[in-house]
């Protein structure tokens, strides 16, 4: 059983004046525990509604799925009570932008005893009262259980001089320091499961690299699941266990990261991986995709990649199928239906970094691809 | 977090206006470096020695009459402040006053402060038709004429002081409802409010303790502000004869029984006049430096 088992997830925010927008259509999504899960999209790909729907605080949107499970329960059908209580308890969030999501007038330190005192096992009222007096008038105490375990987070996280640190307030801190902030009070309710929108876009490269190596290390030390967001395939690479891939509010591929890496099934996950540019050849030019993803409102019928897939066939206004590649390894494409669509031989257009076409990455020869690509949707 | 940090007027200020104690650095620092900030400390420090220990400090009994040394001007005999039209004590009643000045002040704002915030404080963070339903009262409340409220409060329950403060609440809700509605707006679409739904704090919890100690700064300010409108409002009804008993010396009162004289005897209105302006100069100012000291993101400085 996976910790987290979602399938089918529609996410629509309706608008006043005009029609609604299903910004989520058609995701299914599998963390299992202690594993890191990437979900890769580009800007607007429903990545991060995805992420917020797990923490059930999408208010003014409708949610449906067919199975929206967390250990085998459905968030869904949670009271409101039981909810708070999986939120921070059982499912940690780790924000973007750190600077924001830190309260600015606390102390990380008190914001993180906050967070041990709801959720952890710690003997200390959270009741309303008491967390008046706490932000008002007397502050944590320094010897209480919360705090002292707020400081000994911090110091999990990797911050030195954690007990300085902690009577800080968020502006004083670096952009690292505030990430590991985060990722220590998401760790305070002890979860199983933390989701992470996008933690290093914010950060520089070095810090980056050394957030990741934490995030990893919390894995295995904390034996905690992350779903951790990004639009950055080469995090992926180096982080994660397992990869799903999202366009334009659908669910693209799934599978284990080395599967995905090493033999992409689909077109939109091809051309993701020739884009990075570790990946392009040395004198070559960088490949793009060509085009846009679509909004929401004005999605093609179908596949969402159908306009800008060099592969594209008429199966593609039909509803994705679901074509298992290997144990493990899916991709939603018309391309494998049977009997169907364009021979493999199409396929040079978008193929990956199986190293076929990577010595022949220039505009022309990316055009005269495309060109073939389209003879044979015409024929 | 036991260390004492400051002295009886920093102290007085911890409990009125529910100041965390480590911001007294803070505004140990702000008053040491700006001179209207000390000045205003100083005031405020004075005004509140003097109502508190007004028993123990005044030299005569603010009632007891000597027909001898009527309208005797300062420094011309015991009395330092002169004596009024029946030859009591200026100096004794202006502190016996001060304390009904401080209480109306306090009591009154205090009661507007949680009424106001509270709504406020749910009409920003729920908004919608809460939001409607509570700011049409409280445009109700502020359309409402406070002396009106005053003379019907008399009119109905007699003179007292606590119809005074419940005037003077009623008048001041609004002002604490805009200012924290106004600062809830933008707060509540902050990322750290979402971060606390995260960590399954409920409403109520986030409205309190993450909203409202953003939203504090304002508020101080405007507390001290009204605190000193407040204690000119309790000066105006009772130089209308429609504050508190006759008799009870608050400066209001004395500039009103001194107006008739002022030709004689300018001291018996002048004094309380002098000592209402530097009293509110002195909390306005004092209110500047509170919200430098609890302002964590802001870089001190004067407005």
């Amino acid at each position: 059983m996976s910790l987290l088992d979602v399938e089918e997830l529609a996410v629509t925010f309706p608008v006043e004046d005009g029609p609604d927008v299903p910004a989520v259509d058609g995701v299914d999504l599998q963390v299992e525990a202690g594993e890191i899960h990437g979900l890769v999209g580009e800007s607007g790909s429903g990545k991060s509604v995805t992420a917020r729907s797990i923490m059930r605080l999408l208010d003014d949107a409708e949610v449906s799925a067919n199975r929206f499970d967390y250990r085998g329960e459905d968030l869904y059908a949670k009271s409101e009570a039981e909810m708070r209580r999986i939120r921070g308890d059982e499912i940690g969030m780790v924000f973007q932008d750190a600077l924001s999501a830190l309260n600015p007038v606390m102390t990380v330190g008190e914001q993180i005893a906050e967070v041990v005192r709801h959720h952890g096992d710690v003997d200390e009222s959270a009741g309303l009262l008491s967390e008046l007096r706490r932000k008002y008038v007397t502050g944590t105490s320094k010897t209480a259980p919360s705090w002292r375990r707020a400081v000994d987070l911090l110091e999990t996280v990797g911050i030195p001089d954690p007990e300085a640190v902690a009577t800080s307030y968020p502006h004083q801190l670096s952009g690292g320091q505030r990430q590991r902030v985060m990722i220590a009070s998401a760790l305070g309710g002890d979860p199983s499961l933390i989701v992470a929108d996008e933690p290093t876009t914010a950060l520089d490269v070095t810090v980056e690299a050394s957030i990741l190596d934490e995030l990893q290390r919390l894995c295995d030390e904390f034996d905690v699941a992350i779903l951790l967001i990004t639009h950055d395939l080469g995090v992926v690479a180096e982080t994660c266990d397992s990869v799903t891939v999202m366009y334009s509010g659908s669910v693209m591929e799934h599978g284990r990261t080395d599967q995905l890496f090493e033999h992409p099934a689909h077109p939109y996950t091809k051309g993701l991986l020739r884009s990075i540019p570790e990946q392009a050849p040395a004198d070559g030019e960088l490949t793009t995709i060509p085009g846009s993803a679509p909004e929401p409102a004005d999605r093609p019928a179908g596949c969402p990649f159908r306009d800008r897939c060099p592969a594209a066939f008429d199966a593609c206004s039909e509803p994705l199928p679901e074509h298992a590649v290997e144990a493990g390894h899916t991709a939603r494409c018309h391309l494998y239906t049977e009997g169907e669509g364009p021979s493999e031989v199409a396929w040079d257009g978008v193929a990956g970094v199986e190293g076929e076409t990577n010595g022949a990455v220039d505009d022309a020869d990316a055009t005269a691809d495309r060109t073939t690509a389209t003879e044979v949707t015409d024929g | 977090m036991s260390t004492d940090y400051g002295g009886h007027g920093s102290d007085e200020a911890t409990r009125v206006f529910g100041i965390r104690v480590d911001r007294f650095e803070r505004l140990h620092e702000t008053v040491t470096s700006d001179y209207k900030a000390a000045f205003g400390l100083t005031v405020v420090v004075a005004f509140v020695l003097a109502a508190i220990f007004a028993p123990e400090l005044a030299p005569y009994d603010p009632m007891a009459q000597e027909y001898a040394i009527m309208q005797s001007p300062s420094l011309s005999s015991a009395h330092p402040l002169g004596t009024d039209s029946f030859g009591r004590d200026l100096l004794s009643r202006m502190m016996h006053g001060a304390r009904i000045s401080l209480a109306v002040g306090l009591a009154a704002v205090a009661i507007a402060a949680v009424v106001g915030v509270g709504l406020g404080l749910a009409a920003g963070y729920y908004g919608g038709w809460i939001d409607d339903a509570l700011m049409r009262f409280v445009d109700v409340l502020w359309a409402f004429p406070w002396l009106l409220v005053a003379i019907m409060l008399v009119a109905i329950f007699g003179q007292g002081v606590w119809n005074v403060i419940a005037a003077i609440a009623f008048a001041y809700i609004d002002d604490f409802a805009r200012i924290a509605r106004s600062e809830v707006l933008s707060i509540r679409e902050e990322e750290f409010v979402l971060a606390a739904k995260n960590i399954g704090l409920g409403d109520r919890e986030i409205m309190l303790e993450e909203v409202l100690p953003n939203a504090v700064a304002p508020l101080i300010v405007q507390f001290t502000v009204l605190v000193a409108r407040a204690m000119l409002a309790e000066s105006t009804l009772s130089f209308l004869g429609i504050g508190v008993k006759p008799t009870t010396p608050t400066w209001g009162a004395l500039l009103g029984q001194g107006r008739s004289l002022i030709g004689q005897a300018w001291w018996i209105s002048i004094i309380p006049g002098i000592a209402i302006v530097v009293t509110v100069l002195g909390i306005n100012l004092f209110g500047d430096a509170l919200r430098d000291a609890f302002d964590v993101r802001g870089e001190g400085g004067t407005p």
